[in-house]
């Protein structure tokens, strides 16, 4: 009699559904993906023009 | 005597740059609205947005911050699609309709490569009360 640890671990077969977001996954990492820094804007808060 | 700007004036700025429909990510500034959406000229990626504040895309409010006034915000962006390899410089917004440039801004510089994503977080404009 063979050990439990010694035993061949028999692979689990995919569905074609498992098999489809599997590839989708493997697609979506070779997509590389980028996040921006946007800068806010203030107007108005200067007092841009004086009285001459 | 103090100095006032009813917020029906500051809004009506603000409702003009909430009335676009297009927002762009840009090597460069764009100053038309064909540089901001046309990927042949500086536009990296280019996403859809539904105009009018409190529409889901664009809000208006009070700003509670020094100076105070009122500001619009745009909602963040996810999972833009990059259409052109180029350093990320600007974020337009523009209205397709009559091709008008609404609003440019700065974002920190980012290398961009086409086929990839972009997201684009929340920012503001706000525009002060007279001092």
């Amino acid at each position: 009699m063979i050990p439990d640890k010694e035993k061949p671990i028999k692979k689990k077969e995919l569905t074609d559904e498992e098999k489809k977001l599997e590839k989708e996954e493997s697609k979506n990492e070779e997509k590389p993906h980028f996040v921006l820094e946007v800068q806010d804007s203030s107007m108005g808060s200067s007092n841009k023009f004086t009285k001459e | 005597m103090a100095k006032i700007a009813p917020d029906a004036m500051i809004d009506a700025a603000l409702d003009y740059v909430a009335a676009s429909d297009k927002m762009g990510v840009c090597s460069a500034e764009p100053t038309t609205y064909a540089k901001l959406t046309t990927t042949a000229d500086v536009c990296l990626a280019l996403q859809s947005m539904t105009p009018g504040s409190g529409n889901g895309d664009f809000l208006k409010a009070d700003d509670a911050g020094s100076p105070y006034g009122r500001k619009l915000t745009m909602t963040a962006k996810s999972g833009i699609s990059i259409v052109s390899s180029n350093t990320a410089t600007h974020v337009g917004l523009g209205l397709a309709a009559g091709t008008t440039l609404r609003y440019v801004t700065t974002c920190t510089s980012q290398a961009l490569t086409s086929g990839g994503t972009v997201d684009v977080p929340s920012w503001k404009i706000q525009i002060g009360d007279p001092t």
